[in-house]
């Protein structure tokens, strides 16, 4: 088979990135030096490869302190280097293809072009995700993320890892080596004494950044720096013993493993704050600032869908202490209007309500954040989903759009994506997809339309064509696993892994206790629609053949007679308007897929492997290279966002959605978010009703929300004079963004959902 | 059966906590500022929306009785002839034709209205009938009301107070809070402009105010130039009767495009919405704006 070239866009990223601070030629000869790095180990194995890999890069590529940073850490990535997630670079050692080649246009003169082609070329073998791709990616079924031409999208990252930085805080870098130093020797562990040391480097230059910083710094700043220097001292040979330690530590720990979600800060920084602030050391205000600097840090990493800081919810050893950092969040959350980080609220029925307060202003000045998470529902739904204790579950976070993992213990990575809708128009059209006329149904037999004798014949035949993507899905995700365990060894991340240090082994090599995955599945509604329409419309009241209906979609819904067909499939009944047997229909679809996709993970010795109904912006995407369909969409056309209704399809009010979001049980999936918009004016003169209307969702079993507040005709404006409208800032799906940066086809989506006023 | 404009569910402001509204069919007034004129009729009413119109013609060949015509280009609707069978509708593919009323059951009303149950008990609310008046359809509403109180919830009305009184008893019992419009006290102004009897209203109100006044809230539309000026006489008649409350409510013109999609002319086209900041100086602990 020839090879796959993988170049293309990798992963959704709206916010505008900063560029190094490292002069072109500077960055070119430090890939260069990687790719020596890499190819002077070959004698080595992994661990060590992976190991001399890292030294090329820290601590060289962290850059200068900023006059407003009150902790240590700027960390640059380039087309090339090692990583885990596609949102700073790429898993493992990599390569970003299309990013190499614009750097390679930064250059006049052939000489330099020609080293970043020897580069480009080098790694078109090497590079772990293209390694993946050869063994993975076909003409018919399955295509790279992200290219929606396929029905099933497949990628190699390690996306989502949330690190046991309690641990870390705990033990300090003098006990985590010897905590490395006692696991059982091999070339693993061996490299991870490598790593610590490595670790320990770039706390000494994080000092000397400092010193440098002092050069202009005034009276007030050089205060700053020099307590940022006294912490970092204090850290190469203690473990943390304040706030603003056990943070600095955290941080730069976070940078190394290539970590862009946090987790449970709360567990982490809430008893040396409470600590701080009882004995004096330090004041509510110096506390804010430090925060307010790490929600600063964070923004500027730009990693559009990622960011998770997480704070509330049950499973906290001194929630008393959590709490106290939770509020510290949440002020600094509604005085900023950042898209990161994604601030996460974890809830049940016994949050203090001053907290829940907070939220709820923060939410309605238009934050966006914080997303809330019930507990009471979430908890219990973990435990079974993943096959958990209770108390394990508890320490459920989610990352990126909405996926669980289990904090420092399980892999979550979401490495396989289904268009459902897709793969309903392959069940109509005898196995080709009318988009392109391209066969994709494999080995399924799909037959004919005028052999379906009743709807749930046809059914029948969609779910043999599902459990086909649903096999082709489990083999994708374990296959990443294998080959990115085949290449590397995540030291840095495994080294804060239970049990990887436990058992000397690798993260994916058997280290890690829970090695978990999810699916992202998309157009789950429009799926489920069009499903309640074909059996509304062919098999109940016999009003079209299921050919008619396909035919009018086949021709979008041109000409008289289609559109007549499709204004009857618009008024079929829709999810999303607490309508019993369209919702009944649309969980059954949710049912199928969620234990489809579950058991498959069982059967294939996985901890987990779940369903999440989170999108970035993939449902804008995959729908403008989605045919027609027999919801009455129109070819192109974006699909639902998550599993909300199809945008403006709900029109019988909020209640009625939130009956109609909360009738999926959580207990199938790792995550699923639920988008609503309501108006300013509503938020602040109706708060009470609002806020029993959530109460009652959560209640029945919602075990999301977020949030957007916009006015009416604000977003249409923004359209159309974007420079006025630069603070507006939208949920898109399991992200935020400020609504003028987004593509068009996604503004359009995001104004199509109802606003509630 | 009785007939429905429309069941609006997450409603806010017709009564306390969340609620679902029931528009009923059939109102005895003809307010020229009525943001429902469509439930003016009892029976369904045909509704084109000019703004969705592509002017195809193809309802006017539709239509079996010759009721729909463009005359320069313009949809005209003969009432007297539409029977409102639907063939326009079913074939506007813009979808700028559509029907409103619907003849349902009160227990599938009831059943529509309980689906969200869970959010009145958590916030005090409950099912409101409006119109319409609520009690126009004066056969059909007292099996409704008794069903709903039957379902154990907390019953609002909103009406004009325009019916007989025995009516008015019947219902009552059923009935946990009035939302009683007074329009004005000017029995001579009120009767032109919106041809109510301001002596049968006022008999109602007195009959309910003696019994139940803590159960009575009025509700007052604010209309330029109609009662704008005559505010202070409606909120003394209201304290004179020990009630609960007065709600001003500040004229909007949300209802206008109804009347154009009904081809009736609407008295107050040039008519911005009225900043509720005007009424201002009638807030007190008694008074206040908004519903």
């Amino acid at each position: 088979m020839a090879h796959i070239n993988i170049e293309g866009a990798q992963n959704v990223n709206v916010s505008k990135r900063l560029a190094p601070e490292k002069t072109p030629e500077e960055q070119l000869c430090l890939m260069e030096a990687y790719t020596k790095a890499y190819q002077d180990s070959a004698s080595l194995d992994k661990a060590h490869r992976e190991l001399n890999c890292l030294r090329v890069l820290f601590p060289t590529l962290f850059r200068s302190i900023e006059h407003q940073d009150l902790i240590a850490g700027r960390l640059d990535f380039l087309p090339i280097g090692f990583g885990s997630v596609t949102s700073i670079g790429g898993v493992g050692h990599y390569c970003v293809f299309h990013e190499l080649r614009k750097f390679a246009g930064q250059f006049d003169d052939e000489e330099h072009k020609a080293r970043v082609m020897a580069l480009y070329d080098f790694w078109q073998d090497h590079d772990v995700k293209s390694i993946y791709c050869q063994d993975v990616l076909n003409d018919t079924t399955t295509g790279r993320f992200i290219d929606c031409k396929y029905p099933f999208m497949a990628t190699a990252r390690l996306s989502g890892m949330m690190l046991d930085y309690q641990k870390l805080g705990k033990l300090g870098i003098s006990g985590l080596m010897d905590e490395v130093k006692k696991a059982p020797r091999n070339d693993f562990t061996d490299a991870c004494i490598g790593t610590v040391e490595l670790f320990r480097e770039v706390i000494t230059k994080q000092i000397q950044l400092i010193e440098q910083a002092m050069a202009d710094a005034d009276v007030a700043r050089m205060k700053e720096l020099l307590q940022m220097k006294a912490d970092l001292d204090y850290l190469l040979d203690h473990k943390p013993a304040t706030f603003r330690q056990a943070l600095q530590l955290m941080w730069l720990y976070a940078l190394c493993a290539g970590c862009i979600n946090y987790g449970r800060l709360d567990i982490v920084l809430g008893p040396y704050l409470k600590q701080d602030l009882d004995n004096g050391t330090l004041t509510w205000e110096e506390a804010y600032r430090i925060v307010h600097s790490l929600w600063t840090l964070i923004e500027n990493r730009r990693t559009t869908v990622n960011g998770r800081i997480i704070v509330g919810g049950q499973g906290r050893p001194d929630p008393e202490a959590c709490d106290l950092f939770a509020r510290l969040c949440l002020e600094v959350c509604r005085n900023t209007r950042y898209v990161e980080p994604q601030f996460t609220l974890r809830f049940d029925h016994t949050t203090p309500k001053d907290i829940l307060d907070m939220a709820y202003e923060c939410l309605a000045s238009g934050a966006t954040y914080p997303t809330l998470y019930n507990d009471d529902v979430n908890v219990d739904a973990v435990a079974w989903g993943m096959r958990l204790p209770r108390e394990i579950a508890e320490q459920y976070v989610p990352f990126g759009c909405t996926e669980f993992v289990i904090q420092g213990k399980s892999v979550g990575t979401p490495n396989t994506l289904l268009n459902l809708l897709k793969i309903l128009q392959l069940a109509l059209n005898e196995g080709k997809d009318p988009m392109d006329g391209v066969y994709k149904a494999g080995p399924v037999e799909v037959k004919p339309l005028d052999s379906f004798k009743t709807f749930d014949e046809f059914y029948d035949q969609y779910k043999a064509l599902l459990d086909y993507y649903f096999d082709l899905s489990i083999d994708a995700q374990k296959h990443s696993y294998e080959i990115m365990n085949q290449e590397v060894s995540f030291l840095f991340t495994s080294i804060l892994m239970d049990d990887c240090l436990g058992r000397g082994k690798a993260l994916l090599d058997g280290g890690v206790e829970i090695l978990g995955g999810t699916n992202e599945t998309y157009g789950n509604i429009n799926t489920s629609d069009a499903l309640y329409a074909i059996r509304k419309l062919v098999f109940e009241e016999k009003k079209y053949t299921l050919k008619q209906l396909n035919d009018a979609a086949l021709a979008n819904f041109e000409g008289r007679e289609n559109a007549l067909i499709q204004k009857d499939l618009l008024a079929q009944g829709k999810y999303g308007n607490d309508i019993e047997d369209v919702d009944d229909l649309a969980n059954d679809l949710y049912e199928y897929v969620a234990k489809g996709i579950r058991d498959r993970g069982i059967a294939a010795g996985l901890g987990y492997y779940l369903i999440v109904i989170s999108n970035n912006q993939t449902n804008t995407d995959w729908g403008l290279q989605t045919d027609a369909s027999l919801d009455g969409r129109k070819k192109g056309v974006y699909m639902n966002p998550a599993n909300n209704p199809v945008g403006g399809a709900a029109k019988n009010g909020p209640t009625a959605c939130m009956n109609s979001l909360a009738k999926f049980d959580a207990k199938y999936h790792a995550g699923s978010v639920q988008n609503m918009k309501f108006t300013p004016r509503m938020m602040k003169e109706d708060e009470a009703k609002v806020r029993a209307m959530w109460k009652t969702y959560f209640k029945k079993g919602g075990c999301q929300l977020m949030v957007t507040c916009v006015d009416p005709g604000e977003l249409e404006d923004a359209m159309i004079h974007p420079e006025n409208h630069r603070d507006l800032i939208v949920r898109v799906a399991g992200y935020s963004a400020v609504f003028v940066d987004l593509d068009k086809h996604v503004q359009e989506e995001l104004l199509s959902r109802e606003l509630y006023d | 059966m009785i007939n429905v404009s429309n069941i609006e569910r997450f409603a806010i402001h017709d009564g306390p906590g969340i609620r679902t509204t029931v528009f009923l069919k059939g109102c005895p007034l003809h307010c020229p500022w009525c943001a429902n004129p469509e439930t003016w009729t009892v029976n369904p009413v045909v509704m084109h929306q000019e703004r969705l119109c592509e002017h195809c013609e193809t309802c006017m060949h539709v239509c079996p009785n010759q009721a729909v015509s463009f005359e320069n280009g313009t949809y005209q609707l003969d009432r007297s002839r539409c029977t409102v069978c639907g063939r326009c509708v079913e074939n506007c593919i813009p979808g700028a034709l559509s029907i409103n009323g619907t003849a349902m059951k009160e227990e599938e009303i009831i059943k529509t209205v309980l689906r969200d149950r869970d959010y009145y008990e958590e916030s005090g609310g409950g099912v409101t009938f409006s119109g319409g008046e609520p009690l126009f359809q004066k056969e059909a509403i007292i099996p409704l009301l008794k069903q709903a109180k039957a379902a154990g919830l907390h019953t609002a009305v909103e009406t004009t107070g325009m019916y007989e009184t025995e009516h008015l008893k019947a219902c009552e019992p059923y009935i946990d809070l009035f939302l009683f419009d007074i329009k004005h006290t000017d029995p001579k102004i009120l009767q032109e402009t919106t041809g109510a009897s301001w002596e049968l209203i006022k008999q109602n109100f007195t009959y309910l105010s003696d019994r139940r006044p803590q159960d009575v809230i009025v509700r007052v539309p604010v209309i330029p130039g109609f009662n704008d000026n005559a505010l202070n006489e409606i909120i003394a008649f209201a304290k004179a009767h020990h009630v609960k409350a007065v709600n001003l409510l500040p004229y909007h013109n949300l209802g206008k495009t109804k009347w154009h999609q009904l081809q009736k002319d609407y008295r107050y086209e040039a008519e911005q919405g009225m900043k509720p900041e005007v009424l201002k100086p009638y807030e007190d602990d008694f008074v206040s704006i908004g519903g």
